[in-house]
């Protein structure tokens, strides 16, 4: 099997060349390379098909036992630093291969159907192209410096494909609000890098692990400043995977295409914070305050993802929190030192709620048909309502999704978030309860989603909906804005925006009455990932876990067959969560299938926690007040400043401009001779001075 | 003597590549001669190019060449001087490539244009080998005499002819205190010519202490300083390159500018032990005036030829700091960063033509919203005004920190301080044409933009315009991540130099055994 | 070539004072004609004291390129353009005079500092005199041969460049648009012409 893992480097360099390949076409044959729509995409799925096709193989090898393989050369070097490039195929980066070529090409072949209208088919395909190769370079850097490029690099494709429908207002700001943000981690990242390498002269995963315990152990650096060092590292995770305090981007981010969102916002980039704290693992578990910071965040992102989840009505805003809670998880798995358990909700999540997320793309695009192209229409849940009927697919392909996510036996989100909830219990009592609670509402605000979506009656063509949804999209921008900051020409603005102006989704000038299900494309992707989505859990089932005998910490022993006294805490914990599932889905059905609970009045009986829920926890609202304003405060002095000395230094360089000659052409006579001049005096200067010294 | 020992004695095998580029510029006038204007502006500059990449193949197999001295001491193909004169063969071809279309568009002849800018090549690839003060002179002034003709070329333009005549008056005044430095020095030294000769003859007569080495020092600087254009002997620079046809300014900066950094090793290393403190004084001042006064004065500057001249100055001051470190990494880095700058420069030069073909200016302004219409030529100008800020990943960046590493290692901290701080000046004015082009809204456009023409790749002379644009952006966005090659180039010419060897002086060597730190820059 | 030592003090101080008259004549005098005269003055004045050195062969170089050539060919630069434009007076002229006396003058107690204090080599072998040429020769073909074959590149760029610069273009009007001025011009606009777009009133 060397051959394989001589030419994985194939794998991120076949999606580049495709995206290289369409990006200069796009550059210098506009026309024609729009034009040649299916010729593009063919390419560029292929080539990820290909990707993946060696991915499995490596996998397979990986499974088989072949030893981890590493393949570098001298990147540059000067005296004794040395910096080497490369990649490493070991199971942690062969199972995140996997996940993310299949999941890209899915998310590919659902592109076609979804933006078959899009005026920008071909660029979005080279974009997502690129990030697919930026990721798949990501998971299989051997160092830090590589990971980090990769990191800025799928960070810059993020931006790119948020920002996609740069004309939309809500886009353009989200895709600068997620940039500002993830400059904030990646800032603490590289100094986190940085440190490190300032105190172990390496940047290979294990070796500054080992270093920086001998350090620690031998006293040469304080537990503190290493501490520092693993929490600034751990700022870059926090940022990319929407960990409280970084997370507000995330939601926002959905204003993207959903192939986006499913691909990068729910599957692949955000996941890579975990497998950043995966790869350095061995570093974080040597400073045990880390461990601690890392599991409480994770816990309390969880909760309150799912906290605000639970009142959200766009349905891509409920799955992006849900997403960030699904994260927090993951985080807490990792923080309280269940390594394959995260590693196991990672892939398991990965494939659900990328389908979760294809099918609200789904179900949008069906609703765009009724309610015109506006994000304030289609993608709000409460003018839904009944689509199982019109979409059959995708209701049953969500509903799979549900399930899993909450967390029912068998599908593979029950097995994943058990393992997890297990270790954390073990961990921390405190840490399992925040868990268990998240796992109820999870359920809850899953299954309201799904209800409220597919069942019922539609809702689509009804008219008070309708403006009730106006009414609060203009209140909402009122608000946002704020007094005193209100301006007249942005609101003015923004309603002509509201109106979705589109060139690329031409308005037909008619609805139809009825959404109706969506081409092969889409629906084929759902299908296949629903596979996965159900049966994928059970290899890291406690009777016999495969996974975690396939990837586990560095230096962990695993045993295989579960212990009988492990086997009967895990029925009991399996039981109470499924319990607590089945209790968040029964409410969901009374209050949405049912509706023999009136959730406003609920609503109505706690107005603090409802509009808190709602609000989102009104972190933008601080955020805005503290950074926003402040960094706003901030600029004003600083341009302050700027007119007063920048100004003044540009009048210096005019200064500058008069006494290096350019100044003569005010005078206009002689120039050539007083250049000579110049020379002369400067000889005879430079011989005066060099001769004194 | 005979005629075959007097043969053998010479050595001529070393000068092959100069030999080629001979036989380059007379077939081109007979060529030209013999077939007629018109048809020969068909070939003659692939012909030209096709004998520049010739030599540098010659000049490759030449590396490493066992017995590099040759013509009785007076030519020296060691590693430095090869890639010195790589350096300027490429930029002629690269020059070339670029030249085409302008000078069919200005009505010019092209053939005598490629003559007179192969013999400026030649006398550059000469400059960086020669070992002799004769030589030396005369290669200096094939070099300079045809660049004043180059100047002058578009002959009715008054711009051009103010340029040349410019460039000729300060040209003379300098080349004549060169030429008094190198008198003094044969009479300081008692009748030596040759450079390694100098330095001992001067030692034996017990003059190296003696004022009239100083001023036989500081006059030498002065014609090399007029060549790479350091404050204060730059006053031409913003003229010549305003008033001159754009290659023959890219040229300029580039290939005229490498060989000056040629004499300047070679000259100050060899002939100048004696006052090597002196002299690295001397150039210290120039690098610090040259990074400020450049950097400063390109801020205020409204024509794209003219920040490009000014900030030519600034990357010259950049480029000083390598050599007056003296320690291996120090010339090395200067070698690497003139390599680089070759790329970058060439390509920000082919950008301008690209843009002043199309529109007819070539002030800053009139870029504005040039991302709309023409996405090709903003990207390549980006990335290259980018990398000559030194912006990573690019090439620049790669450069510009080997040569501060250089400086800090060597102890030279003000100036590497400084260098840090008129970077960061110059970037801001990079910047700026960057976000003319890029930023601007439609309704900003400019009026050269508004009335863009559509893009032609296909008239004569725009398709080698392209290939030069490709190349030199590609060679920009990768040279720095895959500098491996160039930077072990860099680092072999300098270790196998014989003559920056014996130059090393012992407080230097224990510098190098500090342990290597990058500044936190990465 | 030797002289008694009287008769070489002599003729060093009257060519001394003839090389310095008309140097001082070349720069102050205000006639342009008159100082291209006194500088085949200064030139000839020159040769007479590389005579003096023994070295005849630069002498006559001295007198056949400079006087018989380049003179020359300012006294005829000088007539064809036939100009007689008054000389302009700047204001303040008087502070660059002075500033350029300056110069001139320490540059001057520099070098002259220079020579006095430096313990020369004196060469002490006899001159070669009238051997000189063969000598020279024999350099030039063995030595300095790279120099002098160097100098024949040269030599034929300064031609090519020349009949460049001189030659009447014959531009090839049909294919010229009317008013098409362009041609051997910067395709640059200059920079006063940028307002008005593109002019077809030119810069001739």
């Amino acid at each position: 099997m060397e051959p394989i893992y001589q030419y994985a480097w194939l794998i991120p360099v076949l999606p580049l060349a495709g995206a290289m390949l369409v990006g200069l076409g796009l550059i210098s044959f506009n026309k024609d390379v729009n034009r040649l729509r299916k010729v593009n995409s063919i390419l560029i799925v292929s080539l990820i098909g290909a990707a993946m096709t060696l991915s499995f193989g490596l996998l397979w090898s990986q499974i088989q036992g072949h030893a981890p393989y590493n393949q570098s050369f001298e990147w540059a070097s000067a005296g004794d630093f040395h910096l080497s490039m490369g990649y490493v195929i070991d199971p942690l980066s062969s199972l995140m291969l996997v996940i993310v070529t299949t999941v890209a090409f899915l998310v590919m072949v659902y592109t076609d159907g979804y933006m078959a209208h899009d005026s920008g088919y071909v660029r979005f395909y080279a974009y997502l192209s690129l990030f697919s190769s930026s990721m798949l370079g990501l998971v299989i850097s051997p160092n830090l410096v590589q990971v980090y490029i990769f990191w800025e690099l799928v960070g810059m494709c993020s931006y790119l494909l948020i920002g996609f429908w740069f004309y939309r207002k809500a886009a353009a700001d989200a895709c600068q609000k997620a940039f500002v943000t993830n400059r904030v981690g990646d800032f603490g990242l590289l100094l986190g890098i940085l440190g490190l390498y300032w105190s172990t002269r390496s940047f290979e995963f294990d070796v500054i692990g080992d270093r920086l315990q001998d350090l620690v152990a031998t006293g040469s650096m304080s537990g503190f400043v290493a501490g520092l060092f693993a929490i600034l590292v751990f700022l870059g995770p926090v940022a990319k995977s929407a960990q409280f305090p970084l997370h507000v981007w995330l939601p926002d981010a959905m204003e993207g295409p959903t192939p986006i969102s499913a691909l990068i916002h729910a599957a692949t980039m955000v996941a890579a914070g975990v497998f950043l704290i995966a790869r350095m693992f061995p570093m974080f578990e040597g400073v045990p305050a880390s461990m601690d910071v890392i599991a409480w965040t994770g816990a309390f992102t969880a909760f309150l993802g799912a906290s605000i989840a639970i009142t959200q009505n766009d349905i891509k805003k409920g799955l992006a929190y849900s997403t960030m809670s699904q994260l927090g998880y993951m985080v807490m798995a990792m923080g309280v030192g269940a390594y394959s358990a995260g590693l196991f909700h990672l892939m398991t999540h990965a494939y659900f709620k990328a389908m979760l997320f294809l099918g609200s793309g789904s179900v949008i695009h069906g609703m765009e048909e009724v309610v015109g192209h506006d994000p304030v229409y289609a993608q709000d849940m409460r003018m839904m309502g009944g689509l199982r009927k019109y979409m059959p697919m995708t209701a049953i392909t969500f509903l799979i999704g549900t399930l899993a996510i909450s967390g029912i036996p068998p599908f593979a989100g029950f097995w994943s978030k058990d393992e997890i909830l297990g270790a954390s219990f073990a961990a921390n009592p405190v840490l399992w309860a925040i868990g268990y609670l998240t796992a109820g509402a999870t359920a809850f605000y899953m299954f309201r989603m799904y209800f409220s979506t597919f069942e019922g009656q539609f809702r689509g063509t009804n008219a008070t909906v309708k403006q009730t949804l106006k009414n609060e999209q203009l209140q909402k921008m009122g608000l946002a804005f704020g007094p005193g900051a209100m301006n007249p020409k942005e609101l003015t603005m923004d309603t002509a925006i509201g109106e979705a102006v589109d060139p690329g989704h031409d308005d037909h000038g008619h609805h139809a009455e009825k959404p109706h299900e969506s081409p092969w494309t889409m629906t084929l992707p759902l299908l296949i990932l629903a596979v996965p989505s159900t049966l994928v859990g059970l290899v890291g089932t406690p009777f016999g876990n495969y996974f975690e005998a396939f990837i586990h910490a560095p230096g962990e022993a695993v045993h295989l067959a579960a212990e009988a006294e492990g086997l009967s805490e895990f029925y009991v914990m399996a039981g109470s969560s499924v319990g607590i599932s089945l209790i968040g889905i029964t409410l969901a059905s009374l209050m949405y299938l049912r509706g023999k609970i009136d959730p406003s009045a609920i609503a109505a009986k706690i107005p603090f926690l409802y509009n808190l829920s709602l609000n989102k926890w009104y972190f933008d609202e601080i955020y805005d007040e503290l950074f926003v304003r402040g960094s706003r405060r901030l600029a004003r002095q600083v341009l302050e400043v700027d007119s007063k000395v920048v100004d003044g230094v540009v009048n210096l360089a005019g200064l500058a401009t008069l006494l290096s000659g350019e100044g003569l052409k005010y005078f206009e006579n002689g120039r050539a001779q007083f250049y000579a001049l110049i020379i002369f005096v400067a000889v005879l200067g430079l011989v005066i001075f060099s001769g004194a010294t | 003597m005979d005629f075959a020992t007097l043969a053998a004695q010479l050595n001529a095998g070393t000068i092959v590549p100069e030999g080629i580029v001979i036989v380059t510029i007379l077939l081109v006038i007979v060529g030209d001669l013999i077939v007629g204007r018109s048809v020969s502006a068909r070939w003659t500059p692939y012909l030209a190019i096709g004998g520049l990449l010739l030599a540098v193949l010659a000049l490759y197999q030449r590396w490493d060449s066992t017995s590099p001295i040759s013509f009785f001491g007076e030519f020296n193909a060691d590693n430095l001087s090869v890639v010195f004169r790589g350096i300027i063969a490429l930029s002629a071809a690269g020059t070339i490539l670029m030249s085409i279309r302008y000078v069919e568009q200005s009505g010019t002849s092209l053939a005598e244009f490629l003559t007179i800018l192969l013999t400026a090549v030649l006398g550059g690839m000469f400059l960086a080998g020669s070992d002799e003060l004769v030589s030396v002179y005369v290669s200096l002034e094939t070099l300079s005499i045809s660049s004043y003709l180059l100047t002058g070329y578009t002959k009715r333009d008054p711009r051009s002819n103010e340029a040349a005549l410019k460039y000729l008056l300060i040209g003379a005044s300098s080349s004549a205190i060169f030429l008094y430095g190198a008198s003094l020095l044969y009479g300081l030294s008692g009748g030596e010519t040759r450079l390694s000769a100098i330095s001992a003859g001067i030692a034996t007569a017990g003059l190296d202490q003696s004022i009239g080495l100083v001023i036989a020092l500081v006059f030498a600087i002065a014609g090399i300083a007029f060549k790479i254009a350091a404050v204060p002997f730059h006053q031409w620079t913003p003229d010549v390159y305003e008033g001159s046809p754009t290659p023959v300014v890219a040229f300029l900066s580039v290939g005229s500018k490498a060989a000056g950094f040629a004499l300047a090793i070679r000259l100050l290393v060899t002939a100048f032990p004696l006052v090597t403190e002196q002299w690295q004084f001397v150039m210290t001042a120039l690098a610090i005036l040259s990074m400020v006064l450049g950097n400063v004065v390109a801020l205020a500057q409204t024509s794209m030829k003219r920040l490009l001249a000014y900030s030519s100055i600034g990357q010259a001051g950049f480029i000083m700091i390598g050599l007056v470190i003296g320690t291996d990494a120090g010339y090395a880095s200067m070698v690497f960063y003139l390599m680089i700058y070759l790329f970058m420069n060439l390509g920000a030069f082919t950008c301008i033509i690209l843009f002043t073909l199309r529109t007819g200016t070539d002030q800053i302004s009139e870029y504005s919203g040039l991302y709309q219409k023409d996405p090709l030529l903003t990207l390549a100008l980006s990335i290259c005004l980018l990398s000559l800020g030194g912006i990573p990943p690019l090439a620049g960046f790669f450069g510009k920190l080997y040569l501060f590493w250089a400086g800090w290692q060597a102890g030279a901290y003000p100036l590497v301080l400084l260098g840090l701080v008129t970077s960061v000046i110059s970037i801001y004015y990079y910047i700026r044409v960057v976000k003319m082009m890029v930023v601007k809204e439609p309704q900003e456009m400019s009026d050269s933009v508004k009335n863009y023409p559509a893009i032609r790749w296909d008239l004569q002379g725009m398709r080698p315009l392209q290939v030069g644009l490709v190349m030199t952006l590609v060679a920009t966005t990768i040279a720095g991540i895959l500098s491996n090659p160039l930077f072990t180039l860099a680092n072999n010419s300098v270790t196998q130099t014989p003559m920056l060897q014996a130059a090393q002086k012992p407080a230097v060597q224990v510098s190098k055994d500090e342990t290597v730190r990058l500044p936190i820059a990465l | 070539m030797n002289l008694a030592e009287g008769v070489q003090i002599v003729s060093f101080g009257i060519l001394a004072v003839m090389m310095l008259g008309s140097a001082f004549g070349v720069v102050l005098l205000g006639n342009v004609v008159y100082s291209a005269f006194l500088l085949a003055g200064v030139f000839i004045s020159m040769s007479g004291l590389y005579l003096l050195l023994n070295a005849d062969f630069v002498a006559a170089a001295q007198i056949l390129i400079y006087v018989g050539a380049v003179n020359v060919l300012i006294l005829f630069a000088i007539m064809l353009v036939n100009k007689r434009q008054d000389f302009v007076m700047v204001p303040r002229i008087w502070i660059r005079q002075v500033a350029t006396a300056l110069v001139c003058v320490g540059i001057f107690a520099l070098l002259g500092t220079m020579v006095v204090t430096t313990p020369w080599a004196i060469v002490t072998t006899m001159p070669v005199g009238d051997a000189s040429i063969v000598k020279i020769g024999l350099h030039f073909f063995s030595d300095f041969l790279l120099p002098f074959e160097l100098a024949s590149m040269l030599l034929l760029m300064a031609l090519i460049g020349a009949v460049v610069l001189a030659r009447r273009e014959f531009l090839p009007e049909a294919t010229l648009e009317p008013g098409d001025a362009d041609a051997l011009t910067l395709p640059e606009r200059p920079r006063e012409l940028l307002t008005t777009g593109r002019s077809d009133s030119t810069i001739q």
